[in-house]
């Protein structure tokens, strides 16, 4: 079944999918679906004031979001099974608290993008904002499990207190990547900002090019790269072009935070000597 | 029935289920890959003694492993899950890990698995540390040529062991180049594997004997030097028989591994093929020679 909810033309301010588990939608009937409560600029609606809802027999279920996307914010929230495809921009918090299934957004994705995200795959063609993979306000943990795949570039904080789970950035990243990370992969194939790893316990943060070092990390000689391939080769797997540089020679490894426990790494093809 | 002229006899090997699992050992070249594999597969010729059976598969081209590296494909067997498991720790520690290069694992799918790899993480001495992708944990233990990465958890399927045949010839020679023709049609057909050296047995074996405490004694009855003295199975002008113990992933893999066994060893100075049981009263398994070969025709 394919589900179709297209923003009406007279839709102007940011509207709240949180409480709309999108593919429990297969199961209702298209009168159902239109009285699903709704949050549209801090008013109560139903879900019909708002989106055109179309069904169509399809041969896997796909719940398809249309129209001005940008306005949607937490689409599929919570999510933990089936498809759910974004034709556009995704406004914030897309995928958060997701646990399964699939989040597929063709433009780019606001800020905190799978945020306490703990299964599950989201894709992004474009750009990522801030704390995409992040901890919660007030949470220690970012996400714990799941993966991130950005086709674009990525935002400050990436994968902030992450303690499972793998983003991959194709482009670059801002500022803070993997800071309070607990354990976890982020690869960034462009430039990885400054303040990489603050704070990090464990995980690993790759890069293609990283702008700085803290002074918390150590060097560690050249990386052993069995694990990462397994990783750049699942990737290829799944649509990521990897530079064919970072499958001939290892990138240099630094360990640390070691102001934290120390026990995690940053692997970067190029870094300031 | 007869094949090229040889005698096809009209009897059943015996054989027994078998827990297996199937890993795919990687590293930086072909030869180093196969090393580690040849290594882990020592000595694992029989259950009997050894609580193992094992050999190798194909080699994989870097496009077929995890790892995007040469690996190489090996087969292990054992009667049951928890020795198969204890093996796996065993040989993963023993043989691969040290083995230049080498990463190591699972290629088999299965909702049977065990974890060696939970185990052996502790050679890390605490500075190991773990991968999760799409729930598949990789271990990652600090050797001193960088990393030795394998899987947490390794398949366990139902397969079948101890499907054999008995090739019967005028000469030693002869009946050898025979069993050598025999067991590269086995190795041809995918999931089979030969444990014994060379995938050949020049000891077939009987249950137990006159001593205690022996688990198997020799099958006197194959015996040529033994012909006048106890009930022969050889045929007047046989003077040394070779046989063929062929593992499977499946019933119908050994199956299709001993017809294509007796094909190949059907040649000038081959007198009689026969099978190896014990009258039908252990193994859960009856391959009857001349059905396999109907339902697997050249």
């Amino acid at each position: 079944m394919r589900v179709v909810l297209e923003t009406r033309q007279d839709c102007t301010g940011p509207i709240s999918l949180k409480g709309i588990n999108l593919p429990a939608l297969f199961h209702l009937s298209q009168g159902e679906i239109w009285q699903l409560p709704l949050n549209h600029l801090s008013q109560p609606f139903v879900l019909g004031d708002v989106f055109k809802v179309d069904i169509r027999d399809s041969d896997g279920d796909e719940v398809v979001l249309r129209g001005d996307t940008r306005l949607l914010h937490y689409c599929g929230y919570g999510m933990d099974s089936g498809r759910v495809m974004v034709e556009g921009d995704a406004g914030a918090c897309a995928g958060s608290g997701m646990s399964g299934g699939e989040l597929v957004i063709e433009g780019n994705a606001g800020d905190c993008l799978g945020v306490a995200m703990s299964g599950g795959k989201i894709s992004v063609q474009g750009n990522t904002g801030d704390w995409c993979g992040a901890a919660l306000a007030g949470e220690s943990k970012g996400m714990t499990g799941g993966v991130i795949l950005t086709g674009g570039n990525a935002g400050s904080n990436l994968g902030n207190g992450m303690r499972r789970g793998l983003i991959a950035v194709a482009g670059n990243c801002k500022n803070y990547a993997g800071s309070c990370m607990l354990a976890g992969t982020i690869l960034c194939l462009g430039e990885m900002g400054a303040g990489a790893g603050v704070g990090m316990q464990r995980g690993s943060l790759v890069a293609g090019t990283i702008q700085s070092i803290l002074p918390g990390f150590s060097p560690a000689g050249l990386a052993d790269t069995g694990w990462l391939r397994l990783y750049l080769n699942w990737l290829e797997e799944n649509g990521f072009t990897m530079p064919a540089s970072w499958l001939e020679k290892p990138p240099y490894r630094f360990s640390g935070d070691h102001l934290a426990a120390g026990k995690g790494e940053i692997l970067a093809y190029e870094f300031p000597q | 029935m007869h094949i090229n002229g040889v005698l096809i006899d009209d009897t059943f090997a015996e054989a027994f289920p078998m827990a297996y699992s199937k890993l795919i050992i990687t590293a930086d070249t072909p030869a180093l890959a196969r090393q580690a594999a040849q290594a882990a597969a020592g000595m694992a010729i029989s259950i009997i003694g050894c609580s193992c059976e094992s050999g190798l598969g194909e080699a994989l081209d870097p496009a077929e492993t995890p790892d995007a590296r040469p690996g190489q494909v090996l087969w292990l067997y054992s009667y049951s899950a928890e020795k198969l498991e204890e093996q796996l720790f065993f040989r993963i520690g023993q043989a691969i890990l040290p083995s230049a290069t080498s990463a190591c694992f699972n290629g088999l799918d299965s909702p049977l698995t065990c974890k060696p790899g939970a185990k052996l993480r502790y050679f890390g001495d605490g500075y190991q540390s773990s991968k999760l992708l799409e729930g598949r944990r990789f271990w990652r233990i600090p050797v001193a040529d960088g990393e030795f990465v394998l899987d947490e958890s390794f398949g366990i399927g139902d397969g079948v062991g101890g499907g054999n045949l008995l090739l019967m010839g005028t000469d030693r020679m002869t009946a050898l180049k025979a069993a050598e023709a025999a067991v590269e049609a086995i190795l041809q057909v995918p999931g089979a594997v030969a444990p014994f050296p060379g995938g050949i047995c020049r000891s077939p074996s009987k249950p137990k004997g006159k001593y205690a405490n022996v688990p198997a004694s020799t099958n006197d009855g194959f015996c040529p030097t033994l012909r006048s003295r106890v009930e022969t199975r050889l045929t007047p002008d046989a003077h040394a028989v070779y046989e063929l113990v062929i593992d499977g992933d499946s019933l119908a893999c050994v199956s299709a591994a001993m017809a294509a066994a007796i094909r190949a060893a059907c040649r000038p100075g081959i007198i009689q093929i026969t099978a190896g049981n014990y009258g039908g009263k252990w193994g859960k398994y009856h391959i009857y020679l001349h059905q396999i070969l109907q339902e697997n025709p050249a």
